[in-house]
């Protein structure tokens, strides 16, 4: 097998090399050793300046075929633009995996999804087709979706994400006619995704937890810096032993997806914004379920929530039990059996290495990541469970509609207050966990999304229920207090819980 | 390159391939009404006036609406079928009904409740001169839209005559 490298942030390396300075010099490893660990490495920003660059460039060049279209050129045929829009997607998508630069690549990844939407829409144009249904979308964000899992790239699922969302949305809107029947809808497409995410987990943690509790064994992602790479110190372990492993130990796991970790942080961030969306949508005070029970959508979206949480938690489920065995191979044998098994591990060349890995954090340390992931794994189940205690709040909710959709001049009634009071706990609830969910995993993009949406939330219901009882000063003075208390608090909440899942 | 490089090259080339032609076969799918029409349908005329002449984001492109056809006021929302009857050099709707007709022409439409009417027939995208001449007939209540029904009852808009 050929090195790797893996791009990590400047600190993080400087880290690595204090760390190794360190071992080397208690003998743990020697010299050799420790250059081989540190050339795996180098620094490097996950989003350069000449990554931002070529992807504004890529999302220009897409957009503006895109206008071409929708400008209706009538300089050329509408065979002549579709022809002419199909060629430019054609070669986008053979650019994205002929160019040798990840950025160039994602830049023309990028163009290639977009590309794809302009030939969508110009053959729907080319054919007198009306483009006020949603179909057209729905195809575009499918082709997405299959261009990412065909190229492994985070981009494009990224956008396949924000399509088929869009789309999704579209398409409840258009069959439940009710804000209550697209929130429901989105909280169901929330934890579908949240629960691929999980899945997408357990298909990378299913490996790297039988051939070691630092993932040793698994291979590693990302060659000369491939700029995708997302992984931390844990992953990184993984590199460390590049060695063979003996069939015995990795009989029956397959090969771990390099793309799954990227993957199902994508997926996870959608569920987070799917679920909290649709839940923010089911708080608003008058928000009803309408004829939502009619709509094929709606069905299709609970179906797939039901079939993706059963598929992530029996999965989920397996994969702690492999994780449990795992635990005692590599934890419950004992320290005596390390430097044994850092040998079959890391092979005879590799063996310094795998001894590196495994003191890496000392037996007690490896004991502890080790219950992290035992406790992780009933995490995932939590996460999907959550998520389905999610769907049937919204169901709730919006079956739930006091009185007028519009509150009387004097006010809620009592009956109003308690539904517009029951869906902000509920939201409130949703982001904290979502939160919590995400500091756990140390994914900070995440906390910081839900803190966002929290404090999104309280503005916006601020309005919805100060604005019918106070008017003119009292209004903002009533807003003021509450936006700097949730600040405040959101604030605190969020140092707290960082700092405590350090 | 090793051999397992370029292996693992052409398994992302074919599943790249796969994905590209998915997206041609939805694609295909999701216009097949209008590439039915198109294909194998015969040619009717309906007397056919201005909803939105220009629209500004679009450029060229014209909503088209069927003086000639029925509103599907009182029905319920989901698929509807129009069948067509002969009105002089052009042909009209007689009525609404929810049942497929046992014998054509017919238009097969959805409406959302609201008495709307859509037989994918609603949109006509034309370069700009053509838009202008287009646009100026149907104000003047002289056009027919041309458009081409399959034995389904999918139908697709052809083009924009005067009558």
């Amino acid at each position: 097998m050929e090195p790797t490298w893996v791009r990590v942030p400047a600190r993080r390396l400087a880290w690595l090399r204090g760390e190794l300075a360190r071992w080397q010099a208690e003998g743990v490893i020697d010299a050799t050793a420790a250059e081989r660990i540190a050339g795996r490495y180098v620094p490097g920003r996950r989003l350069s300046l000449e990554r931002v660059v070529l992807l504004l460039g890529g999302g220009f060049l897409g957009v503006g075929l895109i206008w071409v279209v929708a400008a209706n050129l009538d300089q050329l045929s509408p065979l002549a633009r579709f022809a002419g829009i199909t060629v430019v997607w054609l070669a986008a998508a053979v650019l994205g995996e002929a160019l040798a630069g990840p950025a160039v690549r994602s830049a023309a990844r990028l163009v290639a999804v977009l590309a794809a939407g302009g030939v969508v829409f110009q053959a729907a144009q080319s054919l007198q087709v009306p483009a006020y249904g949603s179909g057209l979308l729905g195809v575009w964000a499918a082709g997405a979706l299959a261009y990412a899992y065909a190229t492994h790239a985070a981009g494009p699922l990224l956008a396949a994400l924000v399509l088929g969302a869009s789309w999704y949305g579209w398409w409840a809107g258009e069959q439940t006619d009710s804000a209550g029947g697209v929130a429901v809808c989105l909280v169901a497409a929330g934890t579908t995704a949240i629960s691929l995410a999980v899945l997408h987990e357990r298909l990378r943690t299913r490996a790297g937890a039988i051939a070691g509790p630092d993932g040793a064994g698994g291979t590693q992602e990302g060659s000369a810096g491939d700029g995708e790479t997302q992984d931390g110190p844990v992953r990184a372990g993984g590199a460390v032993t590049g060695g063979p492993v003996p069939a015995g130990i990795v009989r029956d796991v397959g090969a771990p997806s390099p793309w799954s970790g990227r993957f199902a942080a994508v997926w996870r961030a959608a569920g987070f914004l799917l679920a909290l969306g649709g839940l923010f949508v089911a708080a608003f005070p008058g928000v009803s379920q309408g004829e939502m029970y009619g709509a094929p959508a709606l069905w299709a979206g609970l179906t797939a929530a039901a079939v993706a949480a059963g598929a992530a938690l029996v999965l989920g489920g397996a994969g702690d039990r492999r994780e449990a065995a795992a635990a005692q191979v590599f934890g419950g044998a004992g320290d005596r059996r390390e430097p044994a098994a850092a040998q079959v591990l890391g092979g005879a060349g590799d063996g310094r290495e795998a001894a590196a890995a495994q003191v890496l954090g000392g037996a007690q340390d490896r004991r502890e990541m080790l219950a992290r992931r035992v406790l992780g794994g009933a995490g995932h189940r939590y996460e999907v469970l959550a998520a389905l205690v999610m769907v049937v709040a919204a169901v709730s909710l919006v079956a739930w509609a006091p009185g007028d959709a519009e509150p009387a001049m004097g006010g809620f009634t009592a009956a109003q207050t308690a539904r517009a009071v029951a869906g902000t706990l509920l939201y409130i609830l949703a982001a904290s966990w979502f939160a919590v969910a995400a500091a756990r995993r140390d994914e900070t993009h995440l906390v910081l999304i839900a803190t966002v949406a929290l404090v999104v939330f309280v503005t916006a219901q601020s309005f919805a229920v100060f604005q019918p009882l106070l008017s003119g000063a009292a209004l903002f003075l009533a807003l003021g207090v509450i936006f700097i208390v949730t600040g405040a608090l959101v604030e605190y909440g969020r140092r707290r819980l960082m700092e405590a899942t350090r | 390159m090793s051999g397992s490089s370029s292996r693992v090259s052409r398994r992302t080339a074919i599943m790249v391939a796969a994905a590209l032609l998915l997206q041609m076969a939805l694609l295909v799918v999701v216009l097949r009404p209008q590439l039915s029409a198109r294909l194998s349908g015969a040619e009717y005329r309906l007397a056919a006036g201005p909803v939105d002449p220009v629209d500004p984001f679009r450029g060229a492109y014209v909503m088209l609406t069927y003086p000639g056809l029925p509103s599907a006021e009182g029905q319920a929302a989901g698929r509807v079928y129009v069948p067509l009857v002969r009105d002089g050099a052009l042909w009209k709707g007689a009525g609404v009904e929810r049942r497929r007709p046992a014998a054509g022409p017919y238009l097969a439409c959805r409406t959302g409740g609201y008495g709307d009417l859509r037989c994918g027939i609603d949109s006509l995208f034309l370069p700009e001169d053509k838009a202008r001449r287009v646009g100026s007939e149907l104000a003047a209540d002289r056009a027919a839209a041309v458009v081409k029904i399959d034995d389904d009852g999918n139908a697709a808009l052809i083009d924009v005559v005067p009558r």
